[in-house]
């Protein structure tokens, strides 16, 4: 999506629910790929989603443009979600009684896409070995590697999410790969 | 393992997108339905034959002779809008710049990494800027623009009247007071903003801003408080204390 497209739509959506279901249509995708990269884990990826969009949909109305992009604000939201040890609340454990009463209704099976998506992810092998030793490195080093190898950001990119500098982005990256190195040492995959 | 092959491994991993459709479906609807019930949003249920309608309603008036004399005095504003747009991008560049580059700034800081520069307002040639460092410090600075240099650093002060008449402020406010009765406490209150009277300093200010920060357990609140009017200007979570400062709206 454009920029000029998001900013009009983060505009609407202050006002309008079609406006921020295009927002969520355009982002959801990426928002729950890069959780999914960070937590290896389908299930928690899909309640921290549930919980970013929540919050997006809580504080449309406030959101500025104030340098940092729509899709870098979610990701935000996102981390900040993964960084809180995925700490869950009693709005979530509604909203999933309420996904599930609405899933038996249109018959959606929600088990059966998990177990795909988890089949999905055990194939990954490469990806599940380095993300076992990236998730053992501080959460700053997790945030830009993600960034950077598996959602393959630019740097310039990284810097608007994360809200720091690129210099200082290229400083985490090349230190998170020397300790990356020496937390794999002599080890293959 | 040499850190070159770690490398290639980590640019190597191709995954393919994951989505789970009946979430995404289920999520959606349930996010609209909130939305819809919180605003009673009409313009999501205008239906086809409506907006067919304001099609046509256009199309009739793109034709219209006089449509096009509006149209070049639209064109006019647009573009002295949109020249004074770029001048004020320019300045707060400048500003920003100059603030983020200043030995002074560095110093007020007191070595923290700055995390983000807020161009508070411009008048005159004279920029107010708020500094952040990563570790929540933040300063204001004042810079002009024209000799694009650093004026001054100004830390905000509260005197005791103020700091109590934020007390009840913030009690005034229901979801301020919500939190406060779960427990949450002031971490920090720091003027960000000060209004004086045009030609005056020796005058009370005409806005006084103030940004409290409040923590609950893991929740870190930010509320932006105006003392003079009091008003809450606004208030919202923004992260987890210790998580570098993330102004997300």
């Amino acid at each position: 999506m454009d920029l000029d497209r998001e900013k009009y739509l983060v505009l609407k959506a202050k006002t309008d629910a079609s406006a921020f279901g295009e927002l969520y249509d355009e982002y959801y995708g990426k928002i729950y790929s890069y959780i999914l990269k960070r937590t290896a884990n389908v299930v928690a990826a899909q309640d921290i989603t549930s919980e970013v969009f929540l919050k997006a949909l809580d504080n449309i109305k406030r959101f500025e443009w104030r340098g940092i992009h729509f899709s870098a604000w979610l990701y935000r939201i996102a981390d900040n979600e993964i960084n809180n040890s995925y700490m869950r609340n009693s709005r979530l454990a509604h909203l999933k009684e309420e996904l599930e009463e609405t899933a038996k209704l249109l018959n959606i099976s929600l088990e059966q896409e998990i177990e795909q998506a988890e089949s999905h992810l055990s194939k990954q092998a490469l990806f599940l070995a380095l993300h076992k030793c990236i998730t053992q490195l501080p959460v700053k080093y997790q945030e830009v590697l993600t960034l950077k190898y598996f959602e393959k950001k630019k740097i310039k990119e990284i810097s608007l999410i994360l809200g720091k500098r690129e210099g200082t982005i290229k400083s985490l990256l090349h230190r998170g790969i020397k300790k990356l190195k020496t937390l794999i040492g002599d080890a293959t995959f | 393992m040499e850190e070159k092959d770690l490398i290639n491994q980590l640019e190597s991993i191709q995954f393919d997108e994951i989505e789970l459709h009946g979430h995404k479906t289920l999520l959606r609807t349930a996010l609209l339905k909130r939305y819809a019930a919180e605003v009673g949003d009409s313009t999501s249920n205008k239906n086809i034959l409506q907006r067919i309608k304001e099609g046509i309603t256009l199309k009739k008036l793109l034709r219209q002779p006089a449509f096009a004399g509006i149209m070049v005095v639209l064109l006019i504003i647009t573009s002295m809008v949109a020249f004074s747009y770029f001048l004020g991008q320019h300045e707060k560049a400048l500003a920003a710049e100059i603030a983020r580059n200043s030995i002074e700034v560095a110093e007020a800081l007191e070595g923290e990494e700055i995390s983000g520069i807020k161009i508070i307002a411009i008048t005159d040639n004279l920029a107010t800027v708020k500094v952040e460092g990563v570790e929540g410090g933040s300063i204001i600075v004042k810079v002009n623009l024209l000799e694009r240099v650093m004026r001054q650093i100004i830390i905000g002060e509260l005197t005791s009247e103020e700091v109590e008449k934020i007390t009840n402020i913030l009690n005034g406010e229901s979801d301020i007071l919500e939190i406060i009765n779960q427990g949450a406490v002031i971490s920090g209150l720091h003027v960000y903003k000060v209004v004086m009277p045009e030609n005056n300093a020796e005058k009370e200010p005409l806005e006084k801003r103030v940004q409290v920060t409040i923590i609950l357990e893991t929740r870190k609140y930010d509320a932006d408080i105006e003392i003079i009017s009091g008003e809450v200007l606004w208030f919202g979570e923004v992260g987890s204390p210790g998580w570098f400062e993330r102004h997300i709206w």
